[in-house]
């Protein structure tokens, strides 16, 4: 599942560790130490390796140009010059201008807002769908377990892309329906790791020891089993939402999400494809903000994992 | 030339020859010393015991010795000498020659240390393959011949196994076996059967003892002195990196010089009459009872001698007299799982119990007896196939699991594993406030600052109880010891104040003077605030020392219940006689 988008932007965790450099690799671990405590923030900052502090950098710009992208350009992404067309990364624009004059720069950072969106609200609905599927995995009788198992089988059986577009061409395109879409598709994967999740805590000793002191299975889920997955899952939701984006772009790409007058970087590169071989920075741009942005989700959700499993 | 030739031959002739031997590890620029200026040696045909608890430092010594001390440690020593070898100046390939072929190495798991994929006989030609130049046929031939004298069945069907299709004691034996199979002059046992069931440990020590007889140097690595005291010639007490006492075993254990050794011999709990203390100091905070002078020279072993008998407290035998109310009672409960080919097994059959309020039943067996089932069935957790329970001469197995809930804060339990059994994300206050606000939480008692301070008191009181600071409270219980995570446990179940505990090996994973802190905790609980407990132990020793009455269990079946000291001192039935018979104990 996370085969398509994750690995080949995937900087290699080994070499994402070792890059700090001798200072700060000998600063990481002395501060893990229980004992080496100094005050709160140096504690937090203490344990960012750069390549996390560069990640969350990139998030965040990206973050202020979705909720706030006039802050970042003052021009309109959709107001064409057409006089201006064409014009490579120059001091006045600095990503080029369109076929239509319109600013490159000012349409990546109005992008941001419907890939985040849409890379937010589609991991969202998947985990939603995979908690409520997972939970009754894991919680319910060998009857329901059986079937939701066999449910998802069969869902991992089509690539999660092909899902998504099965579930455009019933439903017709457009940015809604391919958030659902990417939703529906990236539901599978979390619904299973869920209920391994759940399966493992239910036998767990902590919870045998809360059903001694008279705790009910109601409490039992919502004070134990819930989060205790929520830990996990808050960590790969984060990987998610990288290759959320990813694939929201390419349905954009395909013409079935956002349509090209819409400043969306799937739409963009789509629309730019007709000129690469003139034009390299139409398509150049708006294909890199993807890859950053998913990088950035990558690394900050691979070193929430690896906290998790620390602790 | 002469004289240094001499010299040469005398010490050839240990097996092993340790002086002022010192491993520090780096960690960043600091340097931590685990072993300091440690001294051994080994004849053939001898056994040296090294005997500390964890931490200690006895384990590294061992790998030092083997040249596996790991990176960043930095080894250093006056004399390492292996047999004729130089332990210190030997490269890779030399160490690894000698390894297997002059020192055999026998680790606790043998599950473990032996590939799961591979059989056990070609663990055992492998050794054989890589240092000697046996014919295939020779190798396997040599294989049957070593499983053989290591006493296992059948050697040539269970070379055909793979580690994971053999028993525990069978698969230790195998180990042994691929340990001694090119006859090493030096045998390292790093706790060779402190996972093993008693009989098992019997037949593993009757095989080491073999082995020594027939001229095996043995470096018998343990934190348990009466597994020890079964073969040892010389025994080496160690703590902190050092070892603080060293001589004969008789010597060592009859007349310990060293406090620290008195303070190991007194935490053995076999044959220390109920209520003794084992661990020098109170356990809690308030001293409640006349605590033994730990100083008063050297001790003598026969329980009847003991000089630090602090006598029950009066209420305890009050308790003791008239507590004749039934706190649980089982009556023919039977319990069967089904097995992977779908037939069924009978896990408790027939079991029967009385536990008086107040006082302590003790049920002991092997692995696989049926003992946790019974456990199990004891809190409710699972139900009988035929049988009842009652609690207080209320139903309580058949109760319907909404009605008794309710009735569940009355029995509480204490694991073998106390980490497993906290929820991973709290730290030790959201462990006991969940317990004492009936799963709540810290919110439960409502945002009122009576409320918060009177759960914080109710916490700090329940950690003072198990002898815990109350700073402790802001740690996870992945940060405490051992003793300390198991204390925290107590308090938990302590929380609703419940009449009965049961406690499934509360101290199996404690080492020995920690695991005496925790039952003179136990048992002051019990005397103050009259608890009865279901105490499950595979050891003769705690639960003797713990138990009012003893139920022995086998294959499920109560074969023998009774009086405690009436069934320690006249066994009647045969397994009980094994069991006892095979329970080391101070020599």
């Amino acid at each position: 599942m996370s085969g398509s988008a994750g690995a080949p932007l995937l900087p290699s965790p080994v070499g994402g560790e070792r890059r700090p450099g001798a200072g700060g690799g000998e600063r990481g671990p002395g501060l893990r130490e229980p004992g080496g405590r100094a005050s709160g923030a140096r504690r937090i900052l203490g344990h960012l390796h750069s390549t996390e502090i560069v990640g969350a950098l990139v998030l965040l710009l990206l973050l202020v140009a979705a909720l706030a992208p006039s802050l970042l350009t003052a021009t309109d992404p959709l107001g064409i010059a057409p006089a201006d067309a064409f014009t490579p990364p120059s001091p006045g624009h600095w990503f080029g201008t369109d076929e239509s004059g319109r600013d490159i720069f000012t349409r990546v950072v109005y992008g941001a807002r419907s890939s985040l969106l849409i890379g937010v609200a589609a991991t969202g609905i998947g985990l939603v769908l995979a908690v409520i599927l997972g939970s009754l995995a894991g919680l319910g009788p060998r009857g329901v377990d059986f079937g939701v198992n066999r449910l998802l089988e069969v869902l991992f059986a089509f690539p999660g892309l092909l899902l998504a577009l099965l579930f455009i061409t019933i439903f017709g395109p457009g940015v809604a329906t391919s958030t659902i879409a990417v939703g529906l598709a990236t539901a599978p994967g979390y619904a299973r790791i869920i209920r391994s999740e759940i399966r493992s805590i239910r036998g767990s000793g902590y919870i045998e020891a809360a059903t001694v002191l008279g705790r009910s299975p109601a409490q039992i889920f919502r004070r134990h089993i819930l989060p205790n997955v929520a830990a996990g899952l808050f960590a790969l939701a984060t990987l998610g939402i990288g290759q959320a984006i990813v694939w929201a772009a390419a349905l954009s790409f395909l013409g079935l999400g956002a349509v090209p007058p819409a400043a969306e970087w799937g739409a963009m590169l789509s629309a730019g494809r007709t000129y690469i071989s003139v034009a390299w920075w139409l398509t150049f741009f708006p294909g890199a903000f993807v890859v950053l942005a998913a990088a950035s989700a990558t690394v900050l959700g691979r070193s929430l994992q690896r906290r998790n499993r620390e602790r | 030339m002469s004289e240094r030739d001499a010299v040469a031959m005398s010490e050839r002739a240990a097996v092993l020859d340790v002086r002022n031997l010192r491993v520090a590890f780096r960690s960043g620029r600091a340097s931590t010393t685990v072993v300091d200026g440690v001294g051994l040696r080994i004849e053939p045909g001898q056994c040296l015991a090294l005997v500390g608890e964890s931490g200690s430092g006895k384990s590294v010594t061992a790998r030092s010795i083997l040249g596996l001390a790991g990176d960043g440690a930095r080894v250093s020593a006056d004399r390492l000498r292996v047999g004729s070898h130089d332990v210190l100046t030997l490269g890779n390939r030399q160490l690894r020659a000698m390894r297997g072929a002059d020192v055999g190495l026998v680790l606790q798991d043998a599950l473990v240390s032996l590939d799961p994929l591979r059989t056990v006989g070609r663990e055992i030609a492998d050794a054989l393959r890589l240092h000697t130049r046996l014919t295939p046929s020779e190798r396997s031939a040599r294989v049957l011949q070593v499983l053989a004298e290591v006493g296992v069945p059948e050697p040539h069907l269970r070379a055909r196994q793979r580690s994971g299709e053999l028993s525990g004691g069978l698969r230790q034996r195998a180990l042994i076996a691929s340990a001694i199979a090119l006859e090493p002059s030096l045998l390292i046992a790093d706790e060779p059967t402190t996972a093993l069931d008693t009989t098992v440990q019997e037949q593993i020590l009757r095989l080491l003892e073999r082995l020594k007889s027939e001229g095996t140097g043995i470096l018998l690595i343990s934190h348990d002195l009466a597994v020890v005291s079964r073969i040892a010639d010389t025994i080496a007490v160690m703590t902190d990196g050092r070892i603080v006492e060293q001589g004969p075993a008789a010597q060592v254990l009859g007349d310990p010089q060293h406090d620290y050794t008195r303070r190991l011999i007194r935490a053995v709990p076999a044959g220390r009459p109920r209520g003794t203390r084992l661990a020098p100091t109170p356990s809690t905070l308030v001293p409640t009872s006349p605590t033994a002078p730990a100083s008063k020279g050297p001790e003598p072993l026969e329980s009847d001698a003991i000089p630090a008998v602090s006598v029950l407290s009066t209420g305890f035998v009050h308790l003791a007299a008239a507590g004749r109310t039934v706190a649980l009672e089982a009556r023919g409960l039977s319990k069967s799982y089904r097995g992977p080919d779908a037939s069924r097994r009978l896990v408790v059959d027939d079991v029967s119990f009385v536990l008086e309020r107040g006082r302590t039943l003790g049920l002991v067996g092997e692995s696989g007896s049926g003992k946790t089932t019974t456990a199990r069935l004891a809190l409710g957790l699972t139900a009988p196939d035929a049988g009842t329970l009652t609690l207080g001469g209320a139903p309580w197995s058949i109760l319907r699991e909404r009605l008794r809930r309710p009735e569940r804060r009355r029995i509480g339990a204490i694991y073998q594993d106390p980490l497993g059994s906290f929820d991973p994300r709290w730290n030790v206050r959201e462990i006991l406030a969940d317990a004492l606000t009936s799963g709540r939480g810290a919110s439960g008692v409502g945002g009122s600052v009576g409320g918060r301070a009177a759960l914080a008191r109710s916490i700090a009181g329940l950690l003072d109880s198990v002898g815990l600071a109350s700073a402790l409270a802001d740690r996870r219980p992945l940060h405490l010891s051992g003793g300390q995570r198991q204390r925290v446990a107590i308090a938990r179940a302590l929380a609703p104040d419940p009449e009965i505990l049961v406690c499934d090996e509360p101290v199996s994973a404690l080492d020995v003077s920690v695991q005496a802190q925790v039952l003179d905790l136990l048992d002051e609980l019990q005397r103050e605030r009259g608890l009865s407990y279901l105490f499950i132990s595979h050891d003769l020793g705690v639960v003797q020392h713990m138990s009012d009455t003893v139920a022995v269990m086998f294959d499920g079946r109560i074969v023998e219940t009774g009086p405690s000291a009436d069934v320690f001192a006249r066994p009647a039935h045969e397994y009980t006689r094994r069991l006892l018979e095979a329970a080391p104990r101070l020599r």
